[in-house]
């Protein structure tokens, strides 16, 4: 990216248009991927017809905060590294989503090839399940268990094998 | 926002419903189930039936390609198994190794001499070079007992494999078997309902599964090849063994110290052998003497062929050539010692000289990488145990104790007795004289590099080399690094205390490494995740470590993809930072990425701090909380006294030589010993066992006892644990 081109605008799904930096939006592999075709106009504009404001509103958080790291390389073998690169959830990381904002987050990391932040939401998501019983899991995510009783107790004794 | 399409998802689907667990994409799923470990992912399997199903079809062989295993004795072949059913095989090894649970049993009967025996393994068969004897113990699948109408079936199968052996009584093998192998089924016959496309494709292997069971072969009574004269006596010992073929029958190269090799092809039963053809030896076109006597033995001509074996077609009669490394005047420097092989090349050594061959081209000479001499030594003894624990008295001269044969690396790896030093060779074979060289212990100190592995079958990334060494450590180097030092050490410090070598190593299971011993018959097991020295292993994140205690090796599992760097002068990898800060691994590896010479992905792993190396993994354990320290080590059956030479590992099963005798450890957690080995290739019952039975630590040395009676007539091994203050001896699962 040169110096020259300084800003975007964004269109998000509901219509809603964001003035977005380059040097921001650019974390998104997907966006800075779609700059470099697109050559550099000021004032460019692109449509994110999967992306809601709300959604774009936390993600341009995120790319905000993250700006002044390096950005990650793109290259297909490194999909496992840039996955355990992310180690830590940050402080921004830390800031309370509810769940359906998270999975949309995710969704739209996923969506414009953030994968910093894709590990962030994966990784939070991991984190609910851990320590928690089936039957938190289906509260905490709202899964309606559509097993019979019966079935529901083959399972948990198909399942003995791997306690110990 | 509610009204957002996308044009990826079906349009019947509501929106609202993307926004859980559930309905996330497969790319996104598995990148959540990626840091689940098996109990939670199992847990998921048990919300719905939807994640149900995708926790078998994405979550189970997500996560088994994150912890693979070796499996080239398994039946039916490892790629037929069900991801379920392979997990369950694969936990039930990785637990085993952990909770010290394991079968010990000897292979065949004991030998009558003591000798350096070569160990070979192959899908169908256990080879062993003992002294001039190719033994071939096959291996089968375990059979079920079946119902009456099959048991002539069962006869006849059973009766072939042991022709040579009409003193076999096939009662004791039916008998035995009944009553376990009903529970077996039972246990093997379990409904998976969801499971049950993946056997889709094969309704005939419904019907074979009720006769053969899934799980590791077992071995079968050897049939006997004497393929060296007996007149030749140990100077024409195999060394080596490579099977050229994981097929059923295929072919075997067999080396010996006084410089033969042979190729044969054995057929697929083990029964009958026939010999292909004969290498050239490196030296024959530039033979200037052609003195062929032996110090040991008065063989006059043509020792190769033995005048009373029956077994041996001769094909190729090329045996005019005199050899010349049966020169006497030429010592010991030129008997070999080691074989080592890859689908198509094979390398032997002699103490001071490597020889690369083409396995298919028996008539071009070898190329040869000869070491540097640092002086001309008159070490004139005949085999090698007697010269393994001089050489490292000082003043000796550099040779060669190991080696190792990798495609991957396009190299030849040497132990030497200061070092491993890596050559790479070109197309051609030539062999670079540049070598890059590994330190065992750190320096000023030196050691003799006994045995050397890479991880089989990529189960781990395969720029872990593995190495067994004089002063009792195994050690793991990472190819990867610039560094000629390890990233992990291992011993058993009572092994260490003793002053024992580690004469041998291997890979076992998803997380372990094994090395065996040179005094007592140990074989001394390490858990990667555990080991405290002085690499530790973190896990991605601190939360994580303080959750579960344990961080997951599963990044030793490579990249496959990644080139390696073997060059003797690795330029850009710096790494330069000395902090424990996981975010500075992520500056490390960018400015890695951007070196091209460089493995580009997996040396951001590594981060040098104030405790040595540390490894960060990708996810996290898959095992409750563990003790720290799980390293332990058993005693090999029979093994008092003795080194164990060799071992090779495969579906949770180690199988390893002592001086007399091969054993095999069993850690997949089989009902019966039969499972194991069949009673027609079981020892002769003892009268009596010598078992130890303390640990003096003044003096560093194990009290032994000799047991009689029944206890002696059961087979079992005892082991101890290493961190144990005191030696508490627990005793294998009989």
């Amino acid at each position: 990216m040169s110096g020259k081109l300084q800003e975007i605008l964004i269109v998000t799904s509901d219509d809603e248009t964001f003035t977005v930096k380059v040097e921001v939006i650019q974390r998104s592999a997907m966006i800075k991927a779609m700059l470099e075709d697109l050559g550099e106009q000021e004032g460019q504009v692109i449509p994110l017809p999967n992306v809601s404001s709300s959604v774009l509103t936390k993600v341009l958080e995120y790319c905000e905060h993250h700006k002044n790291e390096p950005l990650p390389v793109a290259d297909a073998n490194d999909v496992d590294d840039a996955r355990r690169r992310t180690s830590e959830i940050g402080d921004w990381d830390a800031n309370q989503v509810d769940q359906e904002m998270l999975f949309e987050i995710i969704l739209a990391a996923n969506y414009l090839d953030i994968k910093p932040l894709l590990d962030v939401g994966c990784k939070t998501v991991a984190n609910m399940i851990k320590g928690k019983t089936p039957e938190e899991i289906r509260k905490l995510f709202n899964i309606t268990n559509d097993f019979t009783p019966e079935e529901e107790e083959q399972i948990r004794k198909e399942n003995e094998w791997a306690e110990e | 926002m509610d009204h957002t399409s996308d044009p990826r998802l079906s349009q019947s689907r509501q929106k609202v419903t993307e926004r859980t667990l559930e309905h996330l994409p497969d790319d996104v799923l598995s990148q959540v189930l990626d840091r689940l470990s098996l109990p939670e992912l199992l847990s998921l399997q048990q919300l719905n039936s939807s994640l149900h199903q995708r926790i078998l079809h994405l979550g189970i062989p997500l996560y088994l390609s994150h912890h693979p295993q070796s499996h080239l004795t398994l039946h039916p072949p490892v790629q037929e198994w069900s991801p379920l059913s392979l997990l369950k095989l694969n936990t039930s090894i990785d637990r085993s190794l952990s909770t010290h649970r394991w079968r010990a049993l000897q292979v065949g009967q004991t030998w009558s001499q003591k000798v350096i025996p070569a160990l070979a393994l192959s899908s169908d068969k256990l080879l062993l070079g003992v002294g001039g004897k190719l033994i071939v113990h096959p291996l089968r699948p375990f059979e079920q007992a079946r119902h009456p109408e099959d048991s002539i079936e069962e006869e006849e199968v059973f009766n072939s494999s042991t022709l040579n052996h009409p003193d076999t009584t096939s009662g004791s093998y039916e008998g035995g078997n009944k009553k376990n192998n009903d529970d077996i089924r039972k246990n093997n016959n379990v409904d998976w309902k969801h499971d049950e496309d993946w056997k889709e494709h094969d309704g005939k292997e419904e019907k074979r599964s009720q006769i053969e069971k899934e799980g590791p072969k077992v071995l079968h009574r050897a049939i006997e090849h004497s393929i060296v004269s007996s007149e030749l006596g140990s100077a024409a010992d195999i060394i080596g063994l490579a099977c050229l073929s994981s097929e059923e029958g295929g072919d075997v190269v067999v080396a010996q110290y006084d410089g033969t090799i042979r190729r044969f092809s054995l057929s697929s039963n083990g029964r009958s052998i026939r010999h292909l053809s004969t290498f050239l030896s490196p030296s024959s076109s530039s033979s200037s003497s052609s003195s062929s006597t032996f110090n040991t033995s008065s063989a006059r001509q043509n020792p190769n062929l033995d005048p009373n074996s029956t077994v041996i077609e001769d094909t190729n009669q090329h045996e005019t050539n005199p050899i010349p490394w049966r020169d006497i005047s030429q010592g010991i420097k030129n008997g070999l010692h080691t074989l080592s092989h890859t689908k198509s090349l094979f390398l032997t050594t002699t103490s001071t000289s490597a020889h690369l061959y083409h396995l298919n081209s028996p008539n071009l000479p070898p190329t040869t990488y000869t070491l540097p001499s640092s002086s001309s030594s008159s070490s004139s003894s005949s085999t090698l145990s007697s010269t393994m624990e001089d050489s490292n008295n000082g003043k000796g001269e550099i040779r060669i104790w190991s080696s190792l044969l990798s495609s991957y690396h396009q190299s030849l790896f040497l132990g030497l007795s200061t070092s491993i030093s890596i050559h790479p060779f070109s197309s051609s074979l030539k062999i670079s004289s540049s070598s890059r060289i590994l330190y065992g212990p750190e320096e000023p100190l030196k050691s003799s590099a006994y045995s050397i592995r890479l991880p089989p079958d990529n189960t781990h990334d395969p720029n872990l080399l593995l190495s067994s060494w004089y002063d009792s450590c195994l050690r793991i180097h990472d190819l990867r690094e610039k560094s000629s030092g390890n990233v992990m050490e291992m011993n058993d410090p009572y092994s260490w205390a003793d002053g024992s070598a580690m004469y041998s190593c291997c890979w076992i299971g998803s997380f372990h490494v094994a090395g065996g011993g040179s005094r007592h018959g140990t074989v001394a097991l390490f858990d990667l995740r555990f080991s405290k020295k002085p690499l530790s292993i973190v896990s991605p994140t601190t939360s994580n470590m303080n959750q579960d205690g344990i961080g997951d090796y599963s990044n030793i599992h490579g990249n496959l993809n990644s080139q390696s760097h073997f060059t003797s002068t690795p330029g850009n990898s710096s790494t330069s930072p000395s902090s424990s800060n996981l975010r500075t691994i992520t500056s490390i590896s960018n400015s890695k990425s951007s070196s091209n010479l460089h493995n580009k992905s997996k040396s951001a792993e590594y981060n040098e701090n104030q405790y040595g190396w540390k490894l960060k993994p990708n996810i996290q354990g898959s095992f409750p909380k563990q003790q720290q320290n799980s390293d332990w080590s058993l005693f090999s059956p029979g093994g008092r006294g003795s080194p164990v030479y060799s071992m090779i590992s495969s579906s949770g099963r180690i199988y390893g030589v002592t001086e007399k005798r091969s054993f095999v450890l069993s850690f997949d957690n089989v009902n019966s010993t039969d499972e194991i080995v069949h009673s027609s290739a079981r020892a002769n019952q003892r009268k009596s066992i010598d078992t130890p039975y303390s640990y003096r630590s003044r003096g560093g040395r194990w009290g032994w006892t000799v047991r009689y009676g029944e206890y002696a007539q059961v087979d079992r091994s005892v082991g101890y644990q290493h961190g144990d203050r005191a030696v508490r001896l627990f005793e294998s699962l009989s």
